[in-house]
Protein backbone atom coordinates (compact mmCIF):
# COMPACT_ATOMS: atom_id res chain seq x y z
CA UNK A 1 0.00 0.00 0.00
CA UNK A 2 1.27 3.46 -0.84
CA UNK A 3 2.08 5.96 1.89
CA UNK A 4 -0.06 9.08 2.28
CA UNK A 5 0.56 12.46 3.82
CA UNK A 6 -2.01 14.48 5.73
CA UNK A 7 -1.82 17.11 3.01
CA UNK A 8 -2.76 14.53 0.38
CA UNK A 9 -5.72 13.38 2.46
CA UNK A 10 -6.77 16.99 2.96
CA UNK A 11 -6.50 17.62 -0.78
CA UNK A 12 -8.65 14.58 -1.48
CA UNK A 13 -11.31 15.93 0.87
CA UNK A 14 -11.44 19.40 -0.62
CA UNK A 15 -10.80 18.77 -4.32
CA UNK A 16 -13.79 19.84 -6.46
CA UNK A 17 -16.13 16.93 -7.05
CA UNK A 18 -19.07 16.10 -9.26
CA UNK A 19 -21.79 13.49 -8.91
CA UNK A 20 -21.50 10.22 -10.83
CA UNK A 21 -24.38 8.33 -9.22
CA UNK A 22 -26.84 10.74 -7.63
CA UNK A 23 -28.43 10.31 -4.23
CA UNK A 24 -32.05 9.24 -3.88
CA UNK A 25 -34.45 12.17 -3.88
CA UNK A 26 -35.62 11.09 -0.43
CA UNK A 27 -33.67 9.20 2.16
CA UNK A 28 -34.60 5.56 2.41
CA UNK A 29 -35.71 4.39 5.84
CA UNK A 30 -34.20 1.04 6.72
CA UNK A 31 -33.77 -0.72 10.03
CA UNK A 32 -33.89 2.24 12.34
CA UNK A 33 -32.11 4.82 10.23
CA UNK A 34 -32.63 6.98 7.17
CA UNK A 35 -30.03 6.30 4.52
CA UNK A 36 -28.74 7.76 1.30
CA UNK A 37 -25.58 7.34 -0.76
CA UNK A 38 -24.01 8.90 -3.80
CA UNK A 39 -20.93 8.25 -5.90
CA UNK A 40 -18.64 11.12 -6.80
CA UNK A 41 -15.50 11.71 -8.76
CA UNK A 42 -13.03 14.52 -8.66
CA UNK A 43 -13.67 17.10 -11.33
CA UNK A 44 -10.47 16.09 -13.10
CA UNK A 45 -11.72 12.49 -13.18
CA UNK A 46 -8.72 11.19 -11.24
CA UNK A 47 -10.34 10.12 -7.98
CA UNK A 48 -13.48 8.22 -7.03
CA UNK A 49 -15.50 8.74 -3.85
CA UNK A 50 -18.67 7.61 -2.11
CA UNK A 51 -20.74 9.71 0.25
CA UNK A 52 -22.95 8.03 2.82
CA UNK A 53 -25.65 9.92 4.69
CA UNK A 54 -27.26 8.37 7.75
CA UNK A 55 -29.70 9.70 10.32
CA UNK A 56 -31.23 7.85 13.25
CA UNK A 57 -35.02 7.66 12.94
CA UNK A 58 -35.66 8.01 16.68
CA UNK A 59 -33.01 10.61 17.46
CA UNK A 60 -32.71 13.08 14.59
CA UNK A 61 -29.69 14.74 16.15
CA UNK A 62 -27.79 11.47 15.75
CA UNK A 63 -26.40 11.38 12.22
CA UNK A 64 -23.27 10.79 10.25
CA UNK A 65 -22.30 12.04 6.80
CA UNK A 66 -19.08 10.54 5.49
CA UNK A 67 -16.71 10.60 2.54
CA UNK A 68 -15.09 7.34 1.41
CA UNK A 69 -12.18 7.46 -1.02
CA UNK A 70 -11.51 4.51 -3.35
CA UNK A 71 -7.82 4.38 -4.32
CA UNK A 72 -7.27 3.15 -7.87
CA UNK A 73 -4.41 0.87 -7.05
CA UNK A 74 -5.73 -0.75 -3.85
CA UNK A 75 -8.80 -2.73 -2.91
CA UNK A 76 -11.35 -1.21 -0.58
CA UNK A 77 -11.86 2.33 0.58
CA UNK A 78 -10.67 4.85 3.15
CA UNK A 79 -13.17 6.97 5.07
CA UNK A 80 -11.53 10.39 4.97
CA UNK A 81 -14.11 12.42 6.86
CA UNK A 82 -17.31 12.04 8.82
CA UNK A 83 -19.46 14.87 10.11
CA UNK A 84 -21.29 13.47 13.09
CA UNK A 85 -24.26 14.52 15.11
CA UNK A 86 -24.71 14.69 18.82
CA UNK A 87 -24.98 10.98 19.48
CA UNK A 88 -23.07 10.95 22.73
CA UNK A 89 -19.61 11.24 24.10
CA UNK A 90 -16.34 10.09 22.60
CA UNK A 91 -12.88 9.24 23.82
CA UNK A 92 -11.59 12.76 23.29
CA UNK A 93 -14.55 14.31 25.11
CA UNK A 94 -15.97 11.59 27.34
CA UNK A 95 -18.45 13.51 29.44
CA UNK A 96 -20.63 15.44 27.00
CA UNK A 97 -22.29 15.01 23.64
CA UNK A 98 -20.99 17.33 20.95
CA UNK A 99 -21.43 17.71 17.23
CA UNK A 100 -18.09 16.51 15.99
CA UNK A 101 -15.99 15.59 12.96
CA UNK A 102 -13.93 12.45 12.44
CA UNK A 103 -10.92 12.60 10.14
CA UNK A 104 -8.50 9.97 8.89
CA UNK A 105 -4.84 10.65 9.55
CA UNK A 106 -2.01 9.63 7.27
CA UNK A 107 -0.06 8.11 10.14
CA UNK A 108 -2.92 5.70 10.84
CA UNK A 109 -3.59 4.78 7.22
CA UNK A 110 0.09 4.18 6.52
CA UNK A 111 0.12 1.84 9.51
CA UNK A 112 -2.82 -0.10 8.07
CA UNK A 113 -5.39 1.42 10.44
CA UNK A 114 -8.21 2.56 8.18
CA UNK A 115 -10.21 4.17 10.96
CA UNK A 116 -11.08 7.86 11.05
CA UNK A 117 -10.32 8.24 14.72
CA UNK A 118 -9.11 11.82 14.91
CA UNK A 119 -12.01 13.72 16.48
CA UNK A 120 -12.60 17.43 16.63
CA UNK A 121 -15.60 19.20 18.12
CA UNK A 122 -17.37 21.61 15.83
CA UNK A 123 -19.72 24.52 16.24
CA UNK A 124 -20.16 24.85 12.48
CA UNK A 125 -23.50 23.05 12.58
CA UNK A 126 -26.14 22.09 15.10
CA UNK A 127 -28.61 20.03 13.10
CA UNK A 128 -28.66 17.34 10.43
CA UNK A 129 -29.40 19.76 7.59
CA UNK A 130 -26.69 22.18 8.62
CA UNK A 131 -24.29 19.29 9.11
CA UNK A 132 -25.03 17.96 5.63
CA UNK A 133 -24.66 21.42 4.11
CA UNK A 134 -21.37 21.96 5.93
CA UNK A 135 -20.08 18.56 4.83
CA UNK A 136 -20.95 19.29 1.18
CA UNK A 137 -19.06 22.56 1.45
CA UNK A 138 -16.04 20.82 2.98
CA UNK A 139 -15.85 18.32 0.14
CA UNK A 140 -16.42 20.98 -2.57
CA UNK A 141 -19.35 19.25 -4.23
CA UNK A 142 -20.58 21.02 -7.32
CA UNK A 143 -24.25 21.50 -8.21
CA UNK A 144 -25.41 20.89 -4.63
CA UNK A 145 -28.76 22.54 -5.37
CA UNK A 146 -29.44 20.06 -8.16
CA UNK A 147 -29.12 17.03 -5.89
CA UNK A 148 -30.22 18.56 -2.58
CA UNK A 149 -32.89 21.09 -3.54
CA UNK A 150 -33.73 23.41 -0.68
CA UNK A 151 -30.49 22.73 1.10
CA UNK A 152 -28.76 26.06 1.05
CA UNK A 153 -25.18 25.89 2.18
CA UNK A 154 -25.49 29.39 3.60
CA UNK A 155 -28.94 29.21 5.11
CA UNK A 156 -28.74 28.24 8.75
CA UNK A 157 -32.37 28.99 9.43
CA UNK A 158 -33.99 25.95 7.83
CA UNK A 159 -35.46 23.57 10.36
CA UNK A 160 -34.93 19.83 10.07
CA UNK A 161 -38.59 19.31 9.27
CA UNK A 162 -38.51 21.57 6.20
CA UNK B 1 -6.58 -0.87 47.94
CA UNK B 2 -7.50 -4.15 46.35
CA UNK B 3 -7.70 -4.39 42.58
CA UNK B 4 -11.41 -5.11 42.74
CA UNK B 5 -12.01 -2.00 44.84
CA UNK B 6 -9.93 0.06 42.47
CA UNK B 7 -11.84 -1.26 39.51
CA UNK B 8 -15.19 -0.65 41.15
CA UNK B 9 -14.23 2.87 42.03
CA UNK B 10 -12.83 3.68 38.61
CA UNK B 11 -15.78 2.26 36.70
CA UNK B 12 -18.31 3.88 38.94
CA UNK B 13 -16.61 7.20 38.60
CA UNK B 14 -16.94 7.12 34.85
CA UNK B 15 -20.58 6.19 34.52
CA UNK B 16 -23.44 8.59 34.06
CA UNK B 17 -27.00 8.48 32.83
CA UNK B 18 -28.20 11.38 30.71
CA UNK B 19 -31.82 11.78 29.71
CA UNK B 20 -31.99 11.47 25.92
CA UNK B 21 -35.79 11.63 25.71
CA UNK B 22 -38.46 11.28 28.39
CA UNK B 23 -38.29 7.62 29.42
CA UNK B 24 -34.97 7.01 27.68
CA UNK B 25 -31.69 7.37 29.57
CA UNK B 26 -28.38 7.28 27.68
CA UNK B 27 -25.47 5.52 29.36
CA UNK B 28 -22.15 7.34 29.44
CA UNK B 29 -19.52 4.71 30.18
CA UNK B 30 -15.97 4.04 28.99
CA UNK B 31 -17.15 1.67 26.26
CA UNK B 32 -15.89 2.91 22.91
CA UNK B 33 -15.83 2.02 19.23
CA UNK B 34 -12.50 1.94 17.39
CA UNK B 35 -13.06 5.45 16.03
CA UNK B 36 -13.39 6.86 19.55
CA UNK B 37 -17.16 7.24 19.62
CA UNK B 38 -18.87 6.01 22.73
CA UNK B 39 -21.16 3.03 22.24
CA UNK B 40 -24.81 3.99 22.09
CA UNK B 41 -26.52 2.23 24.98
CA UNK B 42 -29.84 3.33 26.43
CA UNK B 43 -32.03 2.27 29.32
CA UNK B 44 -35.70 2.59 28.56
CA UNK B 45 -36.69 3.78 32.04
CA UNK B 46 -37.93 7.04 33.49
CA UNK B 47 -35.40 9.47 34.90
CA UNK B 48 -34.67 8.73 38.57
CA UNK B 49 -36.99 5.72 38.44
CA UNK B 50 -37.11 3.72 41.65
CA UNK B 51 -36.27 0.17 40.74
CA UNK B 52 -37.46 -2.85 42.68
CA UNK B 53 -35.74 -6.22 42.44
CA UNK B 54 -38.41 -7.41 40.01
CA UNK B 55 -38.34 -4.35 37.76
CA UNK B 56 -37.68 -4.95 34.11
CA UNK B 57 -35.14 -2.73 32.38
CA UNK B 58 -34.88 -2.74 28.61
CA UNK B 59 -31.39 -2.05 27.32
CA UNK B 60 -31.45 -0.79 23.74
CA UNK B 61 -29.33 0.85 21.07
CA UNK B 62 -32.30 2.61 19.39
CA UNK B 63 -31.02 1.63 15.95
CA UNK B 64 -27.59 3.20 16.19
CA UNK B 65 -25.57 -0.02 15.89
CA UNK B 66 -26.99 -0.98 12.49
CA UNK B 67 -26.79 2.64 11.41
CA UNK B 68 -23.09 2.64 12.25
CA UNK B 69 -22.54 -0.67 10.46
CA UNK B 70 -24.24 0.72 7.37
CA UNK B 71 -21.53 3.39 6.95
CA UNK B 72 -19.39 0.71 5.37
CA UNK B 73 -21.35 -2.54 5.24
CA UNK B 74 -24.89 -3.49 4.28
CA UNK B 75 -26.74 -6.57 5.45
CA UNK B 76 -28.18 -7.08 2.00
CA UNK B 77 -27.93 -10.78 1.25
CA UNK B 78 -29.55 -13.85 2.85
CA UNK B 79 -26.14 -15.06 3.96
CA UNK B 80 -25.26 -11.79 5.71
CA UNK B 81 -28.70 -11.75 7.30
CA UNK B 82 -28.20 -15.30 8.52
CA UNK B 83 -24.89 -14.37 10.18
CA UNK B 84 -26.46 -11.28 11.75
CA UNK B 85 -29.43 -13.24 13.11
CA UNK B 86 -27.05 -15.90 14.42
CA UNK B 87 -25.13 -13.30 16.42
CA UNK B 88 -28.39 -12.01 17.90
CA UNK B 89 -29.83 -15.46 18.65
CA UNK B 90 -26.66 -16.75 20.28
CA UNK B 91 -26.61 -13.73 22.56
CA UNK B 92 -30.30 -13.44 23.40
CA UNK B 93 -30.80 -10.11 21.65
CA UNK B 94 -34.04 -9.00 20.00
CA UNK B 95 -34.16 -6.89 16.85
CA UNK B 96 -37.21 -4.80 16.05
CA UNK B 97 -36.98 -2.56 12.97
CA UNK B 98 -33.24 -2.33 13.38
CA UNK B 99 -33.32 -1.62 17.10
CA UNK B 100 -31.34 -4.09 19.19
CA UNK B 101 -32.54 -4.66 22.73
CA UNK B 102 -32.80 -7.06 25.58
CA UNK B 103 -34.39 -7.08 29.00
CA UNK B 104 -32.58 -7.35 32.28
CA UNK B 105 -33.15 -6.77 35.99
CA UNK B 106 -31.61 -4.18 38.31
CA UNK B 107 -29.33 -6.68 40.02
CA UNK B 108 -27.95 -7.82 36.64
CA UNK B 109 -27.45 -4.38 35.22
CA UNK B 110 -23.66 -4.37 35.31
CA UNK B 111 -23.09 -7.68 33.48
CA UNK B 112 -25.95 -6.76 31.16
CA UNK B 113 -24.18 -3.57 30.08
CA UNK B 114 -20.97 -5.46 29.39
CA UNK B 115 -22.88 -8.14 27.52
CA UNK B 116 -24.73 -5.59 25.39
CA UNK B 117 -21.53 -3.73 24.56
CA UNK B 118 -20.05 -7.00 23.32
CA UNK B 119 -23.02 -7.52 21.01
CA UNK B 120 -22.64 -4.00 19.64
CA UNK B 121 -18.98 -4.74 18.93
CA UNK B 122 -19.79 -8.08 17.30
CA UNK B 123 -22.42 -6.57 15.02
CA UNK B 124 -20.18 -3.64 14.10
CA UNK B 125 -17.37 -6.09 13.35
CA UNK B 126 -19.46 -7.61 10.58
CA UNK B 127 -17.71 -4.98 8.46
CA UNK B 128 -14.75 -7.34 8.56
CA UNK B 129 -16.74 -9.47 6.12
CA UNK B 130 -16.29 -6.80 3.48
CA UNK B 131 -15.37 -8.25 0.13
CA UNK B 132 -11.91 -6.75 -0.04
CA UNK B 133 -11.03 -8.21 3.35
CA UNK B 134 -12.45 -11.65 2.61
CA UNK B 135 -10.90 -11.60 -0.86
CA UNK B 136 -7.51 -11.84 0.78
CA UNK B 137 -8.68 -15.16 2.22
CA UNK B 138 -9.95 -16.55 -1.09
CA UNK B 139 -6.78 -18.42 -2.04
CA UNK B 140 -6.42 -19.85 1.47
CA UNK B 141 -10.03 -21.02 1.58
CA UNK B 142 -9.79 -22.51 -1.91
CA UNK B 143 -6.53 -24.20 -1.05
CA UNK B 144 -7.81 -25.78 2.13
CA UNK B 145 -11.06 -26.97 0.52
CA UNK B 146 -9.27 -28.59 -2.43
CA UNK B 147 -6.76 -30.31 -0.19
CA UNK B 148 -9.52 -31.61 2.03
CA UNK B 149 -12.12 -32.61 -0.54
CA UNK B 150 -10.24 -33.39 -3.74
CA UNK B 151 -6.93 -34.93 -2.73
CA UNK B 152 -8.30 -38.36 -3.70
CA UNK B 153 -8.01 -37.28 -7.35
CA UNK B 154 -4.19 -37.30 -7.43
CA UNK B 155 -3.96 -33.66 -6.44
CA UNK B 156 -0.87 -31.67 -7.40
CA UNK B 157 -0.37 -28.01 -6.56
CA UNK B 158 1.34 -25.41 -8.73
CA UNK B 159 2.22 -27.40 -11.82
CA UNK B 160 3.60 -26.22 -15.16
CA UNK B 161 2.14 -28.44 -17.89
CA UNK B 162 4.51 -26.96 -20.48
CA UNK B 163 7.99 -27.33 -18.93
CA UNK B 164 9.45 -24.68 -21.24
CA UNK B 165 6.76 -22.18 -20.16
CA UNK B 166 7.16 -21.76 -16.41
CA UNK B 167 5.17 -18.54 -16.67
CA UNK B 168 2.02 -20.59 -17.36
CA UNK B 169 1.27 -22.16 -14.05
CA UNK B 170 -1.76 -24.19 -13.03
CA UNK B 171 -2.89 -23.68 -9.43
CA UNK B 172 -4.06 -27.27 -8.95
CA UNK B 173 -4.01 -30.37 -11.10
CA UNK B 174 -6.41 -33.27 -10.56
CA UNK B 175 -5.76 -36.52 -12.40
CA UNK B 176 -8.56 -38.97 -11.70
CA UNK B 177 -7.87 -40.77 -15.00
CA UNK B 178 -5.80 -40.15 -18.09
CA UNK B 179 -7.02 -36.60 -18.76
CA UNK B 180 -5.95 -34.10 -16.11
CA UNK B 181 -8.11 -31.26 -14.85
CA UNK B 182 -6.32 -27.93 -14.51
CA UNK B 183 -7.82 -25.66 -11.85
CA UNK B 184 -7.38 -21.90 -11.71
CA UNK B 185 -8.50 -19.73 -8.79
CA UNK B 186 -9.50 -16.31 -10.14
CA UNK B 187 -10.09 -13.26 -7.96
CA UNK B 188 -9.26 -10.38 -10.30
CA UNK B 189 -8.83 -9.34 -13.92
CA UNK B 190 -5.08 -10.01 -13.98
CA UNK B 191 -5.59 -13.62 -12.93
CA UNK B 192 -8.51 -14.01 -15.33
CA UNK B 193 -6.29 -12.92 -18.21
CA UNK B 194 -3.42 -15.18 -17.17
CA UNK B 195 -5.81 -18.13 -16.88
CA UNK B 196 -7.23 -17.38 -20.33
CA UNK B 197 -3.75 -17.22 -21.86
CA UNK B 198 -2.73 -20.42 -20.10
CA UNK B 199 -5.76 -22.34 -21.36
CA UNK B 200 -5.23 -21.11 -24.91
CA UNK B 201 -1.51 -21.95 -24.86
CA UNK B 202 -2.20 -25.43 -23.50
CA UNK B 203 -4.76 -25.93 -26.26
CA UNK B 204 -2.30 -24.67 -28.88
CA UNK B 205 0.25 -27.20 -27.60
CA UNK B 206 -2.47 -29.86 -27.99
CA UNK B 207 -2.21 -30.99 -24.38
CA UNK B 208 -4.99 -33.34 -23.31
CA UNK B 209 -6.71 -31.58 -20.39
CA UNK B 210 -9.88 -30.05 -19.10
CA UNK B 211 -9.82 -26.66 -17.42
CA UNK B 212 -11.80 -25.48 -14.42
CA UNK B 213 -11.97 -21.91 -13.17
CA UNK B 214 -13.10 -21.06 -9.67
CA UNK B 215 -14.08 -17.41 -9.35
CA UNK B 216 -13.94 -15.42 -6.17
CA UNK B 217 -16.80 -13.37 -7.65
CA UNK B 218 -17.77 -13.87 -11.28
CA UNK B 219 -19.79 -10.64 -11.36
CA UNK B 220 -16.82 -8.59 -10.27
CA UNK B 221 -14.92 -9.25 -13.51
CA UNK B 222 -15.52 -6.90 -16.37
CA UNK B 223 -17.48 -8.15 -19.36
CA UNK B 224 -14.52 -8.59 -21.71
CA UNK B 225 -12.54 -10.64 -19.21
CA UNK B 226 -15.59 -12.83 -18.61
CA UNK B 227 -16.11 -13.35 -22.34
CA UNK B 228 -12.48 -14.28 -23.00
CA UNK B 229 -12.31 -16.70 -20.11
CA UNK B 230 -15.67 -18.28 -20.90
CA UNK B 231 -14.50 -18.89 -24.44
CA UNK B 232 -11.16 -20.39 -23.39
CA UNK B 233 -11.99 -22.66 -20.45
CA UNK B 234 -14.16 -25.74 -20.10
CA UNK B 235 -15.94 -25.18 -16.80
CA UNK B 236 -16.41 -22.24 -14.46
CA UNK B 237 -17.70 -21.99 -10.91
CA UNK B 238 -19.02 -18.52 -10.21
CA UNK B 239 -17.97 -18.44 -6.56
CA UNK B 240 -16.19 -20.47 -3.94
CA UNK B 241 -19.59 -21.49 -2.55
CA UNK B 242 -20.64 -22.73 -5.98
CA UNK B 243 -17.40 -24.69 -6.28
CA UNK B 244 -17.70 -26.25 -2.84
CA UNK B 245 -21.28 -27.31 -3.43
CA UNK B 246 -21.00 -28.59 -6.98
CA UNK B 247 -17.50 -29.73 -7.85
CA UNK B 248 -18.10 -33.23 -6.45
CA UNK B 249 -21.11 -33.95 -8.64
CA UNK B 250 -19.45 -32.28 -11.61
CA UNK B 251 -16.42 -34.56 -11.38
CA UNK B 252 -18.64 -37.59 -10.94
CA UNK B 253 -20.52 -36.73 -14.10
CA UNK B 254 -17.31 -36.12 -16.00
CA UNK B 255 -15.78 -39.37 -14.88
CA UNK B 256 -18.76 -41.52 -15.86
CA UNK B 257 -18.40 -40.50 -19.52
Amino acid sequence: MRAYTDKELGDLVKCPKCVVEPPLKQMKQERGSRRNNMTLQSKDGEYRFRVFIRQCVEFEEDFSVGLDYFPKDEPGSICLLRCNGQHGANQAFPHHAHYHIHRAKAEDINAGIKIERHIEITSEYASFRDGLAYFLTLISLEEVGKYFPGLSQKNLFLSDSE
Amino acid sequence: MKAIDLLREQFNGQIALVEKRPGIQQLYAPLYHEDGDMMSIYFDIAKDAELSANSKITISDHGLTLMRLSYSYDIDTPNKERIFQKILAENGITETDGILSFDTTPESLYPAILHFSQIIAKVCNMRQFKREILASLFEELLDSFIEEALSKYNLQKSTTPLPERDDLEVDFQLKPNKVPFYLFGVRDSAKARLSTISCLEFQRAKLPFKSMVIHEDFDKLNRKDRLRLTSACDKQFTSLDDFQQNVGSYLERELTH
